[in-house]
């Protein structure tokens, strides 16, 4: 009885002591209380901007995506660091981590939106959680800018949503591209992580274009699949063996990649291995090994393949603040908040309608060149081609965007 | 004639109108996120009710409820998606014929996905309950795993490990806690009745209650069953709230997170498990501070994800540790209790509260 | 199917049932002296590979020296969780078992906090990577070493429950508590070195199937725990034969079945639960037709 008693008071202490925090008045709250009102009704004719302008931050900080979440949000740190002001007032980050889940992507979103009363979210880099945050950002009026996630559903049909990366239509047409005209590849097998959006959105495109460039039907030999977490592939590797295609097209995240690339060696395969951006992970060549030589994927970035002097710039100062080179999700968190931030000086409001106009007109020159949205506001980029050669990222190539 | 109500009744029904009207003027009054809270907290009352009413109750420790939610969730999110809308969710394969058409309104979908999940409860708890202890449990997880797996590979019912977006929020507050009130009451009628007794016989003693005439057979499936009816409620009614539907939520990580708010109120309580709900879901959003990067007095404080299951996951094992009867052990909510309490101070003597 | 193919996926489903022979022995020695799911196996499996890695990435200790530090460790957490969390719930069943989930959950989750979910590679000697090749089937040296350890181990077990005092005790404590302690075994003693050789069974499973596929993370332990807890389950939880047998007969079929028909990935894994659920209701003692217990709950 006694210590129910304990345990109920620890409980009911913690409770209000989160409720403090978590509740606790924002000091913007009084001069930004007309700021946050919806679009419709009428402004008052000078806008009051409030003292600290909030952006939220909605990443993939633990869970599967951890790795890439971690990223992008080492990414947007620097770009905060270099410019950490918009129209004289300070720019305040708000971090809030979905768990790798998409309910909890939008419940974070719909917390950024009600309690943190954000101008602007940047983020997810996973498409399946940017779809799931947006639902709820669109509806609030809330610009978003995605990350690396390249799904095309993120922003089909949503108003305020935008994304800092190219989608998975190009990707796919890319990679497709580079496999047949570069690799000279005739016959490829698709090996996919079912379980996820961007694996199977990217197959898919990766596979009309292979057949379109190629102009054989019958080009793409195989569609294998598997489920995230799985750690065997034997099973669909030994088909792979046996049906020898030019290359193997799997777009999956980097830990099955580096099993499925030992183990493809082990096997030994002589397939070429081709896959997407979420293979832009220093992880996966410490998993693979020696199995990475000659694995080739699309990606955001790599430090070679863009020549203006605000790349060389970018990718010095992550070299300095964090010890390793920037890469995908570094890239699109850094350009993902200079792109809003950019926005927001033009816009000369922190209204959601107002920064939308803006961030439409967008001509910004970011780590990856002069950047412009399309008219479903996905970024309009070249995709590098990156080549594991001695155990290190090498830039292979870059397909420029029609 | 009608009995004239007793005060407990009309007190009982004036509470459920307060509950339903404060839900009717939330749904515009209050913020979005304070809705969403308050719609997690009905949800997962029930689902702590239903599995009070297996475990708390009967004494059947089942943990299939995370795959018989799935159940309710997919039906109600299958049948409430427009046709246009499951065209373009279904990526892996296209929908099957059997749902690529139907739309229903939000009640006839919500009940059959509760029908459904009751009869999926009677396949499962039939062969099930005559198991004990380690078996009954590890059949139902089983069982519960089986249901998902089904559902992610079942790409044109269901699109697969991908699945379904855009469920139209037909619901409101004033639907969840309308079934919250339904379940509760029902489930309470239930454990009221001479079969709850005969229910709670059998958790007691098997054998005993065989010998006085108890058809464990019957009795233990019909309260699975109904178990079961409001899990899948629940469940469609989590689809109607999220919005997006996938397998993955629907793990035993689902059913684990149900156990340990129905130990934190209280197996035998229902008034308990609402409480527990509450506390549950509120904590897990106030949580989210810990896990943010923040000032704390002037340090950077990098904020720790993780936190939030870290803290339940400790809050459990302490619980099952030294407080294993919860917040309420068995006592329910009386109207009795509050006013003798708030008559005298030293209400010990006043206090009476149902034990069961 | 080709005589190459064939041998090709036998080779590695023979590794693979090794391995989770190997995880589900830990289960089933704790069921069979305290009938109890430690549903924190899992996670013990973990630890030991996470924190393996972490001698070697953090501190640059070699491999040699990580893993047995990490196997010490790993058992200590094995006893410590057993003294705190268990022991005072030795005498209620579903008490425990949500005891040893929530220890689960916490482990989980307290490498998450302190090392985030990313996943990370595994250190392991070099000499694994290598492949033997014949003809057109590739047997990496990694299965060998999986196969000749498990074998080894196995057959010390063996000597272990059946010649020594201290197996004959656990044997005597799983067939009767009461009358064991009449005849002067004292539980405590003999649970603890269960739990031992339990983590210490876990952790080289961990270490040989980090090693086979090489990346750690919060949630490694979760797949191969469950599925070496259903081989045990079917061979008959409790016992040490079945769990072998159990968890061998389960890792060969999940290889083998893919095999036969690549169209069933996707429901190799209901396969197995269907297999559980269809021992449970008909044939509760498992492949060895352990003594069912009609406990209460």
């Amino acid at each position: 009885m006694q210590t129910k008693k304990i345990l109920l008071y620890l409980l009911t202490v913690l409770m209000v002591t989160a409720l403090v925090l978590g509740c606790a008045p924002q000091p913007a709250a009084t001069p930004a209380a007309e700021e946050q009102k919806p679009a419709e009704e009428q402004k008052p004719a000078e806008e009051v901007l409030p003292d600290v302008i909030k952006i939220g931050v909605n990443e993939t900080m633990t869970g599967w995506g951890a790795a890439y979440g971690d990223m992008t949000w080492k990414g947007i740190q620097l770009a905060h660091e270099q410019k950490p002001e918009v129209l004289g007032k300070k720019i305040e980050l708000v971090l809030v981590d979905n768990k790798s889940e998409k309910s909890e992507s939008a419940l974070a979103a719909q917390r950024l939106v009600e309690v943190e009363k954000v101008v602007a979210v940047i983020g997810v880099n996973s498409s399946s959680m940017s779809m799931a945050q947006n639902e709820v950002l669109d509806k609030a009026k809330i610009p978003s800018m995605a990350t690396a996630a390249t799904n095309p559903l993120v922003t089909q049909g949503k108003p305020y949503a935008f994304r800092a990366a190219f989608i998975d239509p190009f990707q796919g047409e890319a990679a497709a591209k580079f496999a047949v005209e570069e690799m000279k590849a005739k016959t490829a097998v698709l090996l996919v992580d079912i379980a996820l959006d961007y694996p199977v959105g990217l197959a898919n495109y990766f596979r009309s274009n292979f057949i379109k460039f190629t102009g054989n039907e019958k080009s793409v030999l195989a569609y294998l699949s598997f489920q995230t977490g799985d750690r065997d592939f034997t099973a669909q590797l030994t088909q792979i063996k046996s049906l020898n295609p030019d290359i193997v097209f799997a777009p999956n995240e980097y830990a099955e990649l580096g099993a499925i690339l030992q183990q493809a060696k082990q096997l030994g395969i002589t397939a070429k291995f081709l896959a997407g951006d979420s293979a832009d992970v220093p992880e996966l060549v410490q998993i693979a090994g020696e199995n990475a030589e000659g694995f080739m994927y699309t990606a955001q970035f790599h430090p070679d393949a863009f020549t203006n002097p605000e790349s060389k710039q970018f990718v010095e100062a992550f070299r300095a603040k964090y010890n390793i080179d920037p890469e995908t999700f570094s890239v699109t968190g850094y350009d993902g908040y200079m792109l809003l931030r950019d926005a927001i000086e033009r816009a000369g409001s922190v209204n959601g309608d107002k920064i939308r106009e803006a961030l439409i007109n967008t001509k910004f020159v970011g780590a990856r060149g002069l950047t412009q949205f399309d008219e479903n506001h996905n970024a309009i980029l070249a995709v590098p081609v990156i080549e594991i050669k001695g155990g290190k990222k090498t830039f292979r190539y870059l397909v420029e965007p029609q | 004639m009608f009995r004239r109500p007793s005060k407990t009744t009309v007190l009982t029904l004036a509470a459920m109108v307060v509950l339903l009207a404060f839900s009717v003027w939330a749904e515009h009054g209050l913020d979005p996120y304070i809705i969403r809270i308050l719609n997690m907290w009905c949800i997962y009352t029930i689902l702590v009710a239903s599995f009070n009413l297996i475990y708390g109750i009967t004494g059947q420790f089942s943990l299939a409820h995370a795959g018989l939610a799935a159940i309710g969730a997919y039906t109600v999110s299958l049948l409430t998606l427009s046709p246009e809308a499951k065209q373009l969710s279904f990526l892996l394969a296209p929908p099957s014929p059997l749902i690529a058409n139907v739309q229903w309104p939000l009640l006839p979908a919500l009940l059959l996905g509760g029908v459904l999940a009751a009869l999926i409860g009677f396949v499962i708890g039939a062969p099930a309950l005559r198991l004990h202890g380690d078996y009954l449990l590890i059949v139902t997880l089983g069982f519960s795993e089986i249901i998902r797996l089904i559902l992610v590979n079942l790409s044109s019912v269901t699109n697969g490990a991908m699945g379904l977006k855009g469920v139209p929020y037909l619901s409101s507050l004033t639907w969840t806690i309308g079934a919250a009130i339904v379940a509760l009451t029902v489930i309470r009628r239930l454990i009221t009745s001479s079969y709850g007794r005969a229910l709670m016989c059998i958790r007691e003693d098997e054998i005993a209650a065989e010998a006085l005439g108890v058809n464990l057979f019957r009795h233990k499936t019909i309260a699975f069953v109904f178990s079961s009816f409001f899990v899948g409620i629940a469940g469609g009614l989590y689809a109607e709230i999220l919005g997006t539907v996938d397998p993955n939520t629907f793990r035993p990580a689902l059913t684990y997170a149900v156990i340990t708010m129905a130990i934190l109120g209280g197996i035998r309580s229902l008034t308990g498990g609402a409480i527990a709900a509450g506390i549950y879901t509120v904590m897990s959003e106030l949580l989210r501070t810990v896990e943010a990067p923040q000032m704390i007095f002037g340090w950077d404080y990098p904020g720790l994800p993780g936190l939030r299951q870290l803290f339940f996951a400790t809050m459990l094992l302490l619980l099952i540790l030294f407080a294993r009867k919860g917040l309420m052990g068995s006592k329910e909510f009386s109207w009795d209790w509050l006013f003798s309490r708030s008559k005298s101070s030293d209400s010990k003597g006043s206090e009476r509260s149902h034990e069961q | 199917m080709t005589t190459d193919l064939f041998l090709q996926f036998l080779v590695n489903g023979i590794a693979l049932g090794a391995l989770y022979a190997l995880i589900a022995i830990g289960y089933t020695i704790i069921y069979g002296v305290v009938q109890l799911i430690n549903a924190a196996h899992g996670e013990f499996f973990m630890v030991a590979a996470f924190l393996t890695m972490w001698g070697v990435l953090q501190y640059q200790l070699p491999w040699y020296v990580s893993f047995p530090i990490s196997m010490l460790i790993v058992v200590g957490l094995g006893l410590l969780v057993d003294r705190l969390a268990y022991r005072p719930l030795r005498e209620q069943k579903t008490s425990s078992f949500i005891g040893a989930v929530s220890v689960s959950f916490l482990l989980q989750n307290l490498f998450v906090v302190l090392f985030t979910s990313r996943a990370k590679p595994f250190p392991h000697p070099k000499i694994l990577d290598e492949v033997l090749t014949f003809g057109n089937v590739a047997l990496p040296v990694v299965n060998i070493f999986i196969l000749g350890v498990s074998v080894i181990l196995f057959l010390m077990l063996f000597f272990l429950v059946t010649y020594t005092d201290v197996g004959r005790a656990m044997r005597a404590i799983s067939k009767d508590m009461e009358v064991s302690q009449l005849m002067g075994v004292n539980p405590n003693k003999i649970i603890a070195f269960a739990f031992i050789l339990s983590t210490f069974f876990a952790s080289v499973g961990a270490f040989m199937y980090c090693s086979k596929f090489p990346y750690v993370d919060p949630f490694t332990g979760v797949i191969p725990g469950l599925k070496a807890f259903i081989g045990a389950v079917i061979g008959g939880i409790g016992s040490i034969p079945g769990a072998m047998v159990g968890g061998f007969l389960l890792g060969m079929f999940e290889i083998m079945i893919v095999a036969a028909f690549p169209e069933l990935t996707a429901f190799r894994d209901v396969f197995a639960y269907v297999v559980l659920i269809l021992f449970l209701l008909f044939r509760p003692g498992g492949i060895f037709n352990v003594r069912v217990r009609e406990e209460k709950v």
